[in-house]
């Protein structure tokens, strides 16, 4: 904390939070040395309805790690919408991480809009929610700009999810990758609507979109939806889907080993998700988010291992 | 240890298994031979409990229990192991977690406190030396991008980790050259005791040049149509099925 302390002194800051506008700033070459956590606890006499606004500053060669969690503690609806919106300077880099542990009876529209001369990676990581939409539209707008956009999502009961990315790439030479994955179980349903368009002039551009999803139950719903539009030869793009259940004959491989098959199921599970959680830098979030989902996979649906607010019961 | 009467069993409504007896006595080792589709790999996917498979009739006792009516996972930890034909691939699933896991049930299974993180890897280290794995393909994830050898190598590797009392190895040759061969049947031997049992399900003569029976059984279209000492493989190696199938 201390060490972030200083990180705002030397001109990284807060700028103000008022009209429900959070602001950034990350100034010209700053690298903050560690990771900004900006945690909202939604309660009991909180507003039902809430439009929020978070707006970054990223300077020339800046560099920032931020971490924002969600979480409802009071069990009644909400609907929070929030825009996270900026300016990203050339060279700049920003990770941000979107953690969304919210009941089943959270409605929550995240808006996501960046211009990106630098380095962007985003995650986002939904662990509970009732209906949720990360709406997010990038553009590559520099030469050699890259935008890393990743996400898991365990979703079961009626429980919706959907990550539309847009990346339009505007400059030659940038790179995009789009990493989602999904374990739905009950009646739950996770969209994957993916779109990378290559402007005309954009020579080098290299694309990857990647779905992949397991559907526990007969009722789950996963939709995959990768598109691209193409303007410019000379380009590296592709995109994969894939919709299936655990693989039986690794259950079977395991249970002779004496797992039983729960376990077998959990560790199959996990495997799947590791791909993505191994993309988050920061080294305690990378933990606490295996173990979350673990916890999450074993059926603590509406509660964290980590978490002190919520009272188990 | 086991003893199997009259064990019918079929799968997708296909009777394969049509009144198999035998008796697999402590510290014995059992060949069963016989020509493609006669009902080999259906008898070992049978004792492991595979989940496609019905027995329609018979039954099997293993160390006094009744075999059949338990969980697939139960049967392993009361000691029976398959050395899979095709080991599956898991990917992301580590090998140290998934034997860290596997220890850890057996183990719970016999009311014993799980291994420490220590103890565990000096284990891992112990076995491994034993049948000659690689380091690095303990690190990996289960089986993914092994080559058939290491695969064979490694079902050995886990057979040494869990100490089975009856291991059935199911074409454990296939798909390995004469030095594989040797080295995973050097493996099977160094844990072989004469507390435990082995069953070698094989077409071919040659593995039992480097693991020895003490029984030969021929099965024949779901049944075991002959049984005699090692001497019958080396006469069916010579003379075919054939002789047996018009017999």
């Amino acid at each position: 904390m201390e060490k972030l302390l200083k990180d705002l002194e030397n001109g990284a800051g807060v700028y103000s939070w008022g009209d429900g506008i959070l602001h950034l700033k990350v100034p010209a070459g700053v690298k903050l040395s560690k990771p900004v956590y900006l945690t909202q606890l939604l309660g009991e006499n909180d507003p039902s309805e809430d439009k929020q606004s978070i707006v970054f500053y990223l300077g020339p060669g800046s560099e920032a790690d931020v971490v924002i969690t969600d979480r409802t503690v009071a069990d009644r609806p909400f609907h929070i919408t929030r825009q996270l919106t900026g300016e990203f300077a050339d060279d700049a880099t920003l990770r941000l991480y979107l953690l969304q542990e919210q009941g089943t009876q959270t409605i929550w529209e995240n808006t996501i809009n960046f211009n990106v001369f630098g380095h962007f990676t985003l995650g986002t990581l939904c662990l509970g929610g009732g209906n949720i939409t990360n709406r997010i539209q990038l553009f590559n707008g520099a030469e050699g700009a890259t935008a890393d956009v990743f996400g898991l999502n365990i979703a079961s009961g009626t429980q919706q999810v959907t990550n539309a990315v847009t990346v339009t790439h505007r400059a030659p030479h940038c790179r995009d990758r789009e990493l989602f994955k999904q374990i739905l179980d009950g009646e739950a349903v996770g969209r994957f609507e993916g779109l990378v368009q290559v402007n005309p002039q954009c020579p080098g551009a290299d694309s990857q979109q990647t779905s992949r999803n397991i559907c526990l139950s007969r009722t789950a719903r996963a939709y995959a939806q990768p598109q691209l539009i193409i303007d410019t030869d000379d380009v590296r793009c592709s995109h994969g889907a894939t919709v299936g259940q655990l693989d039986e004959d690794a259950l079977f491989y395991m249970q002779q080993r004496g797992i039983p098959r729960h376990e077998a199921r959990l560790l199959l599970l996990s495997a799947f998700l590791n791909e993505v959680i191994d993309k988050v830098t920061i080294d305690g979030l990378r933990e606490r988010l295996r173990m979350m989902a673990d916890a999450r996979l074993r059926g603590d649906l509406n509660h964290c291992v980590a978490c002190g607010v919520c009272k188990k019961d | 240890m086991l003893t199997i009467e009259n064990l019918h069993a079929s799968i997708a409504g296909k009777e394969i298994l049509k009144g198999i007896n035998l008796t697999v006595g402590k510290g014995e080792v059992h060949a069963i031979m016989g020509p493609n589709g006669s009902g080999k790999s259906t008898l070992s996917n049978v004792l492991v409990g595979h989940p496609a498979y019905t027995v329609t009739e018979g039954s099997v006792t293993f160390c006094g229990k009744d075999l059949l009516a338990m969980a697939p996972e139960d049967r392993s930890h009361e000691g029976i192991f398959l050395s899979f034909q095709y080991p599956v691939e898991i990917p992301g699933v580590s090998m140290v977690n998934f034997m860290r896991t596997a220890v850890n049930e057996q183990r719970a299974y016999r009311g014993l406190q799980p291994l420490s993180a220590n103890e565990f890897l000096k284990l891992m280290r112990e076995k491994r030396a034993l049948v000659g794995l690689d380091s690095k393909l303990a690190n990996r994830s289960v089986n993914e991008g092994f080559s058939g050898g290491e695969k064979k190598r490694n079902e050995i590797y886990q057979m040494a980790m869990l100490e089975p009392l009856l291991s059935i190895l199911d074409e454990t040759d296939s798909g390995l050259d004469i030095d594989a061969l040797r080295i995973v049947a050097e493996g099977v031997n160094k844990l072989h005791t004469r507390e435990n049992s082995i069953i070698v399900i094989t077409h071919y003569q040659r593995l039992l040049n480097y693991i020895h029976p003490d029984v030969v059984h021929v099965l024949y279209e779901g049944r075991i149509v002959k049984t005699a000492g090692p001497e019958l493989a080396l006469e069916l190696e010579e003379r075919g099925y054939d002789w047996i199938k018009e017999g």
